[in-house]
């Protein structure tokens, strides 16, 4: 990690990529987010409809966030057959690194209107001691 | 039918059904941009659409309903139980 270059706090693991490279059948889709930077942290926003608050399992672990969903209820009716189906937000995974600027115990979680919003502080800074040095 | 439309509230969803055409509106109106917030990653948005579909006439005359879960527009088009074809034998010539 480049301490350098402000903007890289948050890393994909690519096992994501590596799961859809072998196919799977339950078609596991990796949902869209939007990652933006606020004044006390970030939001990250997971485009995930149809799913339910008790789908989702948010696990911060050695500093990485880990967010995961699979649908607990089937839904499909008798005699329904798929024409098109062009999404299927059944299962997914993602991954963030969070850097040590984050406070990794104060995370919030809401799920609304088919978007899961995930907000992480930043960790409160010490103040800054400022001493005067005497020349002698 | 599904639409999946994360982020829409049922206000800003408009159907309606002229003749044989279904048309599906979302509008959405401009957010305030909070200045104090950076975008760093944008994997989606929240667009205005419009989608039109043309119905057959076994899906005409019959009581289609909608309903907004969690992002999911869900329309209920029944099939039309009197308007079955009848069965034709086609001559060939």
């Amino acid at each position: 990690m480049n301490p350098g270059f402000p903007t890289r706090v948050f890393d994909d693991l690519f096992f994501n990529g590596i799961n859809r490279f072998w196919g799977s059948d339950q078609c596991d889709e990796i949902p869209a987010v939007n990652i933006s930077k606020t004044e006390d942290g970030y939001t990250i926003e997971v485009s995930a409809p149809g799913l339910e608050k008790s789908d989702f399992a948010i696990v911060c672990e050695d500093g990485r966030l880990n967010i995961s969903a699979e649908k607990s209820t089937e839904n499909t009716n008798e005699g329904e057959q798929f024409i098109k189906r062009e999404f299927n937000y059944t299962k997914f995974n993602r991954s963030f690194t969070l850097d040590d600027t984050l406070d990794t115990e104060s995370i919030n979680a809401a799920y609304n209107h088919g978007i899961l919003t995930i907000k992480v502080s930043k960790k409160a800074e010490a103040p800054k001691l400022l001493k005067q040095i005497e020349i002698k | 039918m599904q639409i999946a439309i994360p982020g829409f509230a049922k206000e800003e969803i408009d159907i309606r059904l002229d003749g044989n055409q279904l048309m599906i509106k979302g509008d959405v109106k401009t957010e305030p941009v909070d200045e104090k917030t950076k975008s760093i990653s944008t994997g989606f948005q929240r667009k205005s659409f419009e989608l039109k579909y043309e119905l057959g006439d076994e899906l005409l005359n019959t009581e289609i309903k909608a309903e907004q879960k969690d992002g999911i527009l869900n329309i209920w088009l029944p099939f039309n139980e009197n308007h079955k074809r009848p069965a034709q034998k086609i001559e060939v010539k």
